[in-house]
């Protein structure tokens, strides 16, 4: 009894800020530029089979290679900007139905290029084998990856509260047009709003790449832990986002060590629903994304 | 210092500012008066770059601003304020007038630190300072107004357009208001379009009164003139012009 609960809370935070980490970029972008990001499933798939392209294919070293792959996750965020959320800027559903479509383009181009029987893998393993937190073991990997995601959020944090740039992007979550009235080039802002929030979900696919089988069909499942935690939690709330991700990552780690593990997601997603019933703005709701 | 040239913006079949033409020289203060619904927002919103024009023209300090972007006409110089206040209500009261700090030409050049130091000599100008650390949806209206009045003063505006600057507030408050828009357009050198439904208070704090009526023009003059126009007595039928 005892083990399964240490192990509950153990995975809690594990599983909490994986799910933190990959809801990171997509809670920006629903906090900052008030749209629901659809192709954001994409940049996990870019992340990672860019990183194997530049590696494999075009023959640059692995460092390389996942530098070059950020660059191009960038690219990709700056590209969708341009051509797509500006474009269908005022017409949600164009929009929805267009940055899905990129999402399913970039997927079968990724599956046509590198189908899952290439074997796509990545070495990026930071921490071997397990680590040892009382009576749970957790693979080392799990661990750095979630301390990484953490990391990543006080950065961004930090970066929205102490910084010229967070601060304006702030004030242009609430209310972009008294921004523009202020000077404020919300396109710019957009801009460099969409890079900063592909970063995170591109660092964390890099690091469950070695744990997390890699199929050309992996980004649906990340996205979907991105919007359950981000709709629980409040669109586009940091202070949501983190409440959500730890009780979805308590949701799976009690019912996948007490009950079953196939349960996991099934258990959070009526949890969201019944959340959603009684409060549906999500937990945290706010009209900032902190 | 601005031009404007045969204004027209449509909405659907009404016409909400039609064919309007006026200049405004540099260290003017104009009153914009008029019947409700007679297109004097909209006519700021054009100037200030919310709208775009169905046809027509806007020239500022020379250059052609027409189609210009709201920031892109903000960060040349054009300030504005609103009937209902448009603030940043999760953030407090230093923290609204530092963005615009931040938001101006000089912006990026400051540190956070030297835009907070700014933002607390604007505030303090309105008597704010005492409540910087306060949520804006925490204030009175009578302080978002003065807030407002600061944030668009520290764009280092050449021209402020405030709209209904003493709605909702008492008499006494209108009056220190009014006082404040005349202190801060000597002190700053500021052009000033004002568009106000206390006539009373406009009347007398500034020398000349531009009057729409459904969408046109029908007076430019000083206040004594205006008030004894038989077309702007005639839209004002009902209301006591002065």
């Amino acid at each position: 009894m005892l083990d399964v609960a240490a192990l509950i809370f153990s995975y809690t935070f594990i599983f909490g800020s994986l799910y933190l980490g990959i809801a990171l970029g997509f809670t920006i972008i629903t906090g900052v530029l008030r749209i629901f990001h659809l192709g954001y499933g994409a940049i996990f798939l870019i992340a990672a089979y860019g990183t194997w392209m530049f590696w494999k294919d075009v023959g640059f070293g692995f460092i390389e290679s996942i530098v070059l792959s950020f660059a191009l996750v960038a690219l990709f965020s700056f590209l969708i900007y341009q051509v797509v959320i500006k474009k269908f800027w005022e017409m949600e559903d164009y929009l929805l139905a267009a940055l899905i479509a990129v999402f399913i383009i970039i997927e079968e181009l990724v599956n046509y290029a590198y189908p899952e029987i290439v074997g796509v893998y990545l070495p990026t393993t930071i921490i071997e084998g397990s680590i040892s937190i009382g009576p749970a073991s957790i693979p080392g990997q799990l661990a750095a990856t979630s301390v990484i995601a953490i990391l990543m959020v006080i950065c961004y944090l930090l970066i929205f509260t102490k910084t010229k740039t967070g601060l304006i992007m702030r004030a242009i979550s609430q209310d972009i047009f008294a921004s523009q009235l202020v000077g404020v080039n919300f396109d710019r802002m957009f801009i460099v709003a969409m890079i900063l929030a592909s970063l995170p979900p591109a660092i964390i696919m890099l690091l469950i790449a070695p744990i997390w089988a890699l199929n050309p069909f992996i980004g649906w499942p990340l996205f979907t832990y991105a919007i359950v935690v981000s709709v629980l939690g409040g669109l586009g709330n940091l202070r949501g986002t983190i409440m959500a991700s730890y009780i979805i990552g308590f949701i799976h780690a009690a019912v996948g060590f007490s009950l079953d593990p196939r349960l996991m997601l099934l258990a959070s997603l009526v949890v969201v629903v019944a959340v959603l019933v009684f409060r549906p703005e999500g937990l945290a709701r706010a009209e900032t994304i902190w | 210092m601005l031009e404007v040239s045969n204004l027209t913006k449509r909405f659907g079949g009404v016409i909400a500012v039609n064919e309007v033409s006026f200049e405004v020289e540099k260290g003017e203060i104009i009153g914009l008066i008029g019947p409700n619904g007679a297109g004097k927002s909209t006519l700021v919103n054009l100037i200030s770059g919310f709208y775009l024009p169905d046809s027509g023209k806007i020239r500022f300090l020379g250059e052609d601003i027409t189609k210009k972007k709201m920031h892109e006409r903000a960060k040349m110089g054009i300030a504005r304020t609103f009937q209902n206040p448009r603030l940043i209500s999760n953030m407090t009261a230093i923290m609204n007038v530092m963005y615009a700090v931040l938001g101006s030409e000089r912006g990026s050049k400051l540190s956070l630190v030297e835009a907070y130091g700014e933002a607390a000599y604007y505030l303090d100008i309105f008597d704010m300072l005492k409540k910087r650390d306060v949520l804006v949806a925490d204030l009175p209206i009578y302080e978002l107004r003065l807030l407002e009045l600061a944030r668009a003063l520290a764009l280092k505006p050449k021209i402020l357009l405030i709209d209904e600057a003493m709605a909702g507030l008492n008499p006494a408050e209108a009056e220190r208001v009014s006082k404040l828009i005349n202190r801060i357009r000597e002190e700053f050198d500021l052009t000033i379009i004002w568009i106000e439904h206390v006539l009373k208070i406009i009347m007398r704090s500034v020398e000349r009164i531009l009057v729409m009526h459904y969408g046109k023009l029908i007076a430019d003059d000083t206040p004594e003139k205006v008030v004894r126009m038989p077309e702007v007595v005639e839209a004002y039928i009902g209301e006591e012009v002065v």
